[in-house]
C-alpha cells in the first residue's frame, strides 16, 4: 500500500540545506527500481518486471530518518538507445559550438518533444541535471559493451559525481572484475557492490558513506540517516532472533502426556498431537518473521529454503529433512520407530541422556532433590511424556537460523529467486546447546510465558540471550 | 525522548492485549480493525506508533467486549486490598484492647512497644528492602497476599482470556518498578489503618475508663526511661502537645502512689502524641512517597515495543519510512500488455551462403553446427563494417542474438537498419549459452516482438 504525500516532503525540505537529490540511472533492466526498493526495504515502490522500459516515468521517494526528511531518491527510466542519443547530442554540439557540455544536455532536454523516440532518455537527462549525485546501476552479468561506456560518458557531461553500483554480483565475481577494470579506464574507482537480491545492510551503509565523502554539505544529515537505519535494523534483527528463540523454547518445553499403560494407540495419537503443535508453532513463527521483514508471503520464494507462499514446503518430520541439514539420522530413526518421527519418549521427565546425569547428582543431597524432586516423583509414578527429540530440535534451530540469515541478507528486489544450489548448508549449534535443551526440558512451564515465575526469569532470559546471540552470531562475552 | 504522556492504564491494556493475542489469537475478532491496516498512518515516530496501537487496542477491546475481562484483574486486586485493610483495622483494634487489658493501670512503655514496635520493625525492613532492592523484604506479607491470592484463584478458571489478561496485569502492575511501589503503597496503607484503628480504640477506651499510667524497669538504669520520655517529647512539644515534666514522670514510677488527673492527662496526651509522631506520621510520609514513586514509575513505564509482537504490528500499522510521488509523468502511460505472438514453424529452406553476424554476443554464445559467425556487432566500428559487408553481398542475413539477454530499443534499431540493407531474406537466431542460462517465455516474446518490429517473419526466427 503506497501512501502518496507530496505535502510532507515539501514542508520538511524547507530547511536551510535543501534535500539531497539522488538520481538512480542506468541501462534498461539493470535493476534501478529494485535498488530503490531495497534501500526503502519495501516491495511497494514502482514496478519491477523482467522487460525493457518497465519504468517510464521519474518517481521520487523521500527517505526519512525518524521524522526528518533526508534525501530524495529518483527512479528514472532506463537508457535504451545510447547511439541515437549520442548522434543527437553531436548534432546539437555542432550547432552550438560555444556551449558547455552540460548546456548541451539542457538543450537536448528542451528540444526533445513528447513523443520523440528519445523521450525516455530525455527524462533521464532532465533528472540527472536536477540531481546532486548519480547512482549508475550496472548488471554485471552483461558483457562490457561499448554502449554502456558511452552511457557513462554522456552522463559524465552533467558534471555530477557518479557512483557505479554493481548489481547481481553474488555469483558473478569474474564479470565484476572485468567491469571494474573497464571503469578504471574512466577514472572511476569509487564503485559499490550492492546486490539487490542478496542484500546486506552493510552495503546500504557503505553507499550512504560514499555519498557522504562526495558531498560534504550533506554529511551530518546522512550520518543521522545511517545511525537511524542502523538502529532500526539492529532492533529488527534482535526482535526476529527473539521470536525464533521463543519458538525454540516453546518447542523444547513442550510435553505431551501419555497414559501410563504403554498402549501404542495412545502413544501415537499423542505423537500426532505433538507433531501438529510443533508444525503450527513453526508456521506461526515464519509468518511473524516474514511480516517483520516486510515481505508479503506472495512475493518471495526464499533461496534454498523450502518456503513458498509463506508456508514451509518441506515438512519438519518428513524423511530426508534431517539428512539435508547434515544431521545424524540413525538415532532419530530408531526412536521414531518407537513413537513417531521426531519424537523422544521421556520417562519421569528426563530424557535418557539426562537420566545418567541424575545418577551422578543423586549423591549431592537436598539441592538435587529440590531441583529434580518433581522429576523423581514422576519417575516413581511412572509418568511418561512425549517430547521433541534432539535431532528435530537441532533441525528446527538450524532451519530457523538459515531462514533468519536469508531474511537479513535479502533485498526486496527479487521476484524470482535464483536457485543457486541445492547443497545443504551445515550450520552450527550454539555453544552449550545440550545444556540449554536439558535446562528447558526440565522446566516445561517456561514454554508458556504466562506461567513463568519471578525467580525463573533470570535463567530464562539468560537462555534467551544465548540463543539470540547465537542466531545473530554475536560474539559470546 | 520527549513523549506525550500516555495514560498508564492504556499501556496496561496494550500489554493485556499482547498477552491475549499471542496466547489465544483465535479468541478475538479482527473484523473491526481490518480497515486500519489498509490506511497506514504517515507519522514515523514512536509517539505516532503508540497512538496507532492505542487506537487499534480501543477498537479491538470494543469489538470483542473485552472491557470487563481486562478490568477484572485490577478490580480483584482492589477488592483484595480492601479486605486486607479491613483486616488491618481489626488487628489494630485488637492490639489496643489487648495491650490495655482489664487492669486500670497502664504500663506506658509496654503499650508503646506493643502498638509501635511491630510497625517500627516492618518500617525498618521496608527501608532495607527498598534500598537494597529485595522484593521479599520491602513488601509485607499482607500485601503479598493481596497480590498473590486473586491470581491463584484466577488461574484455576477455565476462561483463559481472563487468565492471560490477569497475567499481563500482574506483569505490568505488580512486578518490576511499578509493582514494587504499588505493593509498598499497600503495605504502608495497611500499617496506617492498623495504627489509626489502634489509636481510635485507645482514645475510646481512655474516654470511657480511667487509667493510671506507670513505668518501671528491672534491667535498665533508673534514669533511662525518664530520659527517653524527655527525648521522645521534644518533637511533640514543637507541635503543642503536653509532655509530662520531670516531677510527673517521677510520680508515675511503679509503686509511687495515687495519680492525679493532671498527670493522667499529661501521659494520655504523650501516648497519643507518640502514636501520631512516631507511628502515623512516618507511615503517612512513606505512603505519600510510595504514591509519588508509583506515579513516577507509571509515567516512565514504556512497553517493550521491540518485542516481535509489536514489530509485526508496526509493519502493518505504520507507513514505511518514505513517501513517494511521480514527478515526471509518462504521457503514454496506457501500455496494454502486448498480445503474445504464436511461434511459427521454422521455414525449411534455410539459406545457404548467408552472411552470419552476431549482435552483442559474449564468448558464451553457442552457434549451431555449420554456422560460423563472421562478425559480432558490439560497437559502432563493427556495425559500420557489417553494414559495408551487407551492401556488397546479395545473399541472406542470419542475425544471432543471445536469447537470455533483453532486447532494448538500441538493439532493435540496429537490427532494423541492418535488415533494410539486405536484399535477401533476414533470419533471427536465438542462441543458447554455455553454461545454459534458462530463458523465460517473456524474454522469448520480447525477441519475437523485436522481429515483428523489424519486419522479420515469425517463421524466420530460429531458436
Amino acid at each position: 500500500m503506497m501512501h502518496i504525500d507530496t505535502k510532507s516532503a515539501g514542508t520538511v525540505s524547507m530547511q536551510e540545506v535543501p534535500l539531497l537529490e539522488i538520481a538512480v540511472v542506468g541501462h534498461t533492466n539493470t535493476g534501478k527500481t529494485s535498488l530503490i526498493r531495497t534501500l526503502l526495504r519495501s516491495t511497494g515502490f514502482g514496478k519491477v518486471d523482467d522487460a525493457a522500459g518497465t519504468t517510464r516515468h521519474v518517481e521520487r521517494a523521500t527517505i526519512f530518518a525518524g521524522s526528518e526528511a533526508v534525501l530524495n531518491l529518483h527512479d528514472t527510466p532506463g537508457i535504451e538507445d545510447v547511439y541515437a542519443l549520442q548522434d543527437r547530442l553531436q548534432v546539437i554540439a555542432a550547432r552550438n559550438k560555444r556551449c558547455t557540455q552540460s548546456e548541451l544536455l539542457e538543450k537536448f532536454v528542451a528540444a526533445t518533444p513528447l513523443h520523440d523516440p528519445l523521450e525516455q532518455e530525455a527524462k533521464v537527462i532532465r533528472q540527472v541535471l536536477r540531481s546532486d549525485v548519480l547512482l549508475y546501476v550496472i548488471d554485471v552479468r552483461e558483457p562490457v559493451l561499448e554502449k554502456y561506456l558511452i552511457e557513462i560518458e554522456i552522463l559524465g557531461k552533467a558534471m555530477k559525481p557518479m557512483i557505479p553500483i554493481f548489481n547481481f554480483t553474488a555469483a558473478h565475481r569474474a564479470e565484476l572484475d572485468l567491469w571494474r577494470k573497464k571503469l578504471a579506464a574512466f577514472n572511476i574507482y569509487a564503485s559499490l557492490e550492492l546486490d539487490t537480491v542478496a542484500f546486506a545492510f552493510e552495503a546500504e551503509k557503505r553507499l550512504y558513506q560514499k555519498i557522504q565523502s562526495l558531498l560534504e554539505v550533506h554529511y551530518t544529515r546522512l550520518q543521522r540517516l545511517i545511525d537511524h537505519r542502523a538502529r532500526v535494523w539492529n532492533q529488527l534483527c534482535m526482535s526476529a532472533a527473539r521470536r525464533i528463540a521463543g519458538l525454540i523454547i516453546t518447542t523444547v518445553c513442550y510435553r505431551e502426556h501419555t497414559g501410563e499403560e504403554r498402549s501404542s494407540a495412545d502413544t501415537s495419537s499423542a505423537a500426532i498431537r505433538l507433531q501438529d503443535f510443533i508444525r503450527q508453532a513453526e508456521q506461526h513463527c515464519l509468518a511473524d518473521l516474514l511480516k517483520m521483514f516486510n515481505f508479503t508471503d506472495k512475493d518471495i520464494e526464499l533461496q534454498k529454503i523450502p518456503v513458498q507462499n509463506g508456508y514451509w514446503q518441506l515438512d519438519l518430520f518428513a524423511p530426508g529433512v534431517l539428512k539435508a541439514y547434515g544431521l545424524d539420522i540413525g538415532s532419530a530413526a530408531l526412536k521414531g520407530a518407537a513413537a513417531g518421527a521426531g519424537i523422544d519418549l521421556m520417562t519421569g521427565g528426563l530424557s535418557l541422556g539426562a537420566a545418567s546425569m541424575l545418577g551422578a547428582l543423586a549423591g549431592t543431597g537436598w539441592s538435587t532433590f529440590r531441583r529434580y524432586g518433581k522429576e523423581i516423583q514422576a519417575k516413581i509414578r511412572g509418568t511418561r511424556w512425549l517430547c521433541v527429540d534432539d535431532s528435530t530440535l537441532q533441525l528446527l534451530y538450524l532451519r530457523q537460523r538459515q531462514l533468519l540469515d536469508k531474511l537479513m541478507n535479502r533485498g526486496h528486489a527479487a521476484c524470482h529467486a535464483d536457485q543457486v544450489s541445492q547443497q545443504p548448508e551445515r550450520g552450527e549449534l550454539p555453544d552449550g546447546w545440550q545444556q540449554i535443551v536439558d535446562m528447558l526440558r526440565q522446566n516445561p512451564s517456561w514454554g508458556k510465558s504466562q506461567e513463568l515465575h519471578a525467580e525463573d526469569t533470570r535463567q530464562y532470559s539468560l537462555i534467551e540471550k544465548r540463543l539470540v546471540d547465537a542466531l545473530l552470531r554475536n560474539p559470546v562475552l | 525522548m520527549a513523549l506525550k504522556n500516555h495514560d498508564f492504564n492504556d499501556l496496561v491494556r496494550l500489554e493485556q492485549l499482547r498477552h491475549i493475542e499471542t496466547g489465544q489469537p483465535q479468541a478475538l475478532s479482527y473484523a473491526g480493525i481490518a480497515s486500519m491496516e489498509a490506511y497506514p498512518a504517515s507519522g514515523f515516530s514512536y509517539a505516532a506508533f503508540l497512538e496507532r496501537l492505542l487506537d487499534r487496542a480501543h477498537h479491538l477491546v470494543h469489538d470483542n467486549h473485552l472491557d470487563e475481562v481486562l478490568q477484572q484483574p485490577e478490580k480483584l486486586f482492589i477488592r483484595a486490598g480492601k479486605i486486607i485493610l479491613l483486616l488491618a483495622a481489626v488487628l489494630g483494634g485488637l492490639a489496643a484492647v489487648n495491650a490495655t487489658g482489664e487492669s486500670s493501670t497502664l504500663n506506658i512503655y509496654w503499650l508503646l512497644v506493643v502498638l509501635l514496635g511491630f510497625n517500627f520493625l516492618s518500617m525498618l525492613l521496608w527501608c532495607v528492602g527498598i534500598s537494597l532492592n529485595i522484593q521479599g523484604l520491602s513488601s509485607g506479607i499482607a500485601a503479598q497476599l493481596a497480590c498473590w491470592l486473586p491470581f491463584q484463584l484466577k488461574k484455576r478458571e477455565t476462561n483463559s482470556t481472563g487468565t492471560l489478561a490477569a497475567r499481563a496485569w500482574w506483569e505490568t502492575c505488580l512486578s518490576g518498578r511499578v509493582g514494587r511501589w504499588r505493593i509498598s503503597m499497600l503495605t504502608h496503607q495497611f500499617w496506617l489503618v492498623y495504627l489509626l484503628a489502634g489509636m481510635g480504640v485507645l482514645i475510646l477506651l481512655m474516654l470511657a475508663k480511667q487509667y493510671d499510667f506507670v513505668w518501671g524497669t528491672t534491667l535498665l538504669p533508673e534514669n533511662s526511661l525518664p530520659e527517653l520520655t524527655r527525648l521522645l517529647g521534644i518533637p511533640m512539644q514543637h507541635i503543642g502537645l503536653a509532655v509530662p515534666d520531670g516531677q510527673q514522670i517521677a510520680a508515675s514510677r511503679i509503686g509511687a502512689g495515687v495519680q492525679d488527673s493532671v498527670i493522667r492527662s499529661a501521659w494520655a496526651e504523650f501516648l497519643v502524641g507518640a502514636l501520631i509522631v512516631y507511628g502515623l506520621l512516618p507511615r503517612l510520609i512513606l505512603m505519600l512517597l510510595a504514591f509519588f514513586m508509583l506515579k513516577l514509575s507509571e509515567y516512565r513505564y514504556k512497553p517493550d515495543l521491540y518485542l516481535p509482537y509489536y514489530v509485526t504490528l508496526r509493519q502493518s500499522l505504520i507507513a514505511k519510512e518514505f513517501v513517494t510521488s511521480v514527478i515526471d509523468h509518462d504521457p503514454g502511460m496506457v501500455k496494454e500488455s502486448p498480445e503474445p505472438i504464436t511461434r511459427a514453424k521454422h521455414s525449411r529452406h534455410f539459406p545457404a551462403n548467408a552472411l552470419v553476424v552476431g549482435i552483442e554476443l559474449d564468448s558464451h554464445a553457442i552457434w549451431p553446427e555449420g554456422l560460423v559467425c563472421q562478425e559480432n556487432v558490439a560497437d559502432q566500428k563493427t556495425f559500420i563494417r557489417v553494414s559495408e559487408m551487407l551492401k556488397k553481398s546479395k545473399g541472406a542475413l542470419v542475425i544471432g542474438v543471445s536469447a537470455h539477454r533483453l532486447p532494448d530499443r538500441g538493439v532493435q534499431r540496429m537490427i532494423r537498419e541492418l535488415a533494410t540493407l539486405v536484399s535477401g531474406q533476414v533470419w533471427l537466431m536465438l542462441l543458447q549459452s554455455s553454461p545454459v542460462i534458462p530463458v523465460a517465455e517473456s524474454r522469448r516474446q520480447a525477441w519475437y516482438r523485436l522481429a515483428q518490429a523489424c519486419a522479420i517473419p515469425a517463421e524466420h526466427i530460429l531458436s
